[in-house]
């Protein structure tokens, strides 16, 4: 009586269709690393473009301090470091506002600072811009009233996170 | 009466094999097509994903490599503001063989003490679009700045310069 039984009528998944489905799964695995990877070279890229504007812009702003302390000193008829520092004193809040005006005229950048403090013998002086890179400047005043650049450097600030809020109990 | 019965029996099973391989083979034909529509559909849509992920990346590295000839350019400026050349330049180092042009709109400032040069860099790839553009500054402090002086000390009067590119934390 049992082999009069009609056989059982269902569609098994074969082989060839398990083993084509695993490649389109491992293709697909591959085609979303391929794009989250292309995705993160290209922000990768454009941080380094920003970071690379921010650096050149902190750099037209020493320059033109630079150049701006220069022309004080000239026009100032400093000749020795007191009559310099005195003739600076006075300039370099007017100075690191021009700057910062002119940095915006030249870069379109409205967002850079631009700092100056004096330290005794040394003039620091701080360019900030937009993106984070810093260029921190150290100039010396020679006996002779003229100005000496003692360090030129770069760096990227390390900003702390906010603290996110803690759970209040209510 | 039992050979007739055994008789049908048999023939009744002949023509359950026979409805029954041509169950299989119609199955088997169906699967192979749906799985044909499916892994084509799954074909192109994967080559037109990795096509735009190439493509991205593709520029991506001209990108890169644009900026990496600005800043290089940049740097020759520092090093020598008025002696720079001025005219476009083809610079042939990406890797696909494509150039990358190079021009600098260079103007200069006189100042009491010294000359101010300023520069747009700016780089396009063949077809002329721009793809990176930079402006940076120098200060040359003493004005008798040539083209042919290239010791350093005739750039600036600024001793125990001391520069230090990079991140220092």
């Amino acid at each position: 009586m049992n082999d009069n039984r009609r056989p059982t009528r269902t569609i098994r998944v074969g082989p060839i269709s398990i083993f084509s489905l695993v490649i389109a799964l491992c293709v697909a695995v591959l085609c979303v690393l391929t794009i989250s990877t292309a995705y993160a070279n290209q922000a990768l890229a454009k941080r380094q473009g920003a970071y690379l504007q921010g650096e050149y812009t902190n750099e037209v702003a020493g320059q033109l301090v630079l150049a701006q302390i220069d022309d004080t000193l000239a026009r100032t008829g400093a000749t020795n470091q007191q009559t310099a520092f005195t003739a600076l004193d006075a300039a370099l809040p007017t100075i690191c506002h021009d700057v910062e005006n002119a940095v915006i005229q030249t870069n379109g950048d409205a967002t850079t600072t631009v700092t100056a403090t004096r330290d005794n013998a040394t003039i620091t002086i701080i360019c900030s811009s937009s993106v984070g890179r810093q260029l921190t400047i150290q100039l010396g005043i020679t006996t002779s009233a003229t100005v000496e650049v003692r360090s030129w450097r770069t760096s990227t600030p390390w900003i702390e996170p906010e603290q996110p809020p803690l759970l209040t109990m209510s | 009466m039992t050979t007739l019965f055994s008789r049908h029996q048999e023939i009744q099973q002949k023509l359950n094999r026979r409805t029954s391989t041509g169950w299989h083979a119609a199955s088997f034909m169906i699967e192979v097509l749906v799985l044909l529509t499916i892994f084509a559909a799954a074909v192109c849509v994967f080559t037109l994903l990795f096509g735009g992920a190439l493509a991205m990346s593709d520029r991506t590295a001209t990108q890169v490599e644009a900026m990496s000839v600005a800043q290089r350019t940049a740097e020759e400026f520092a090093i020598d503001p008025a002696g720079i050349e001025t005219e476009p330049i083809h610079t042939n180092t990406h890797e696909d063989g494509d150039d990358l042009v190079v021009s600098i709109d260079r103007t200069s400032e006189t100042h009491e003490r010294g000359t101010l040069w300023f520069a747009t860099i700016v780089v396009r790839d063949d077809a002329g679009n721009e793809l990176y553009s930079l402006d940076t500054t120098r200060y040359v402090a003493g004005s008798q700045t040539t083209s042919n002086d290239n010791s350093g000390e005739s750039y600036t009067n600024n001793a125990n310069v001391d520069v230090e590119v990079g991140d220092e934390e």
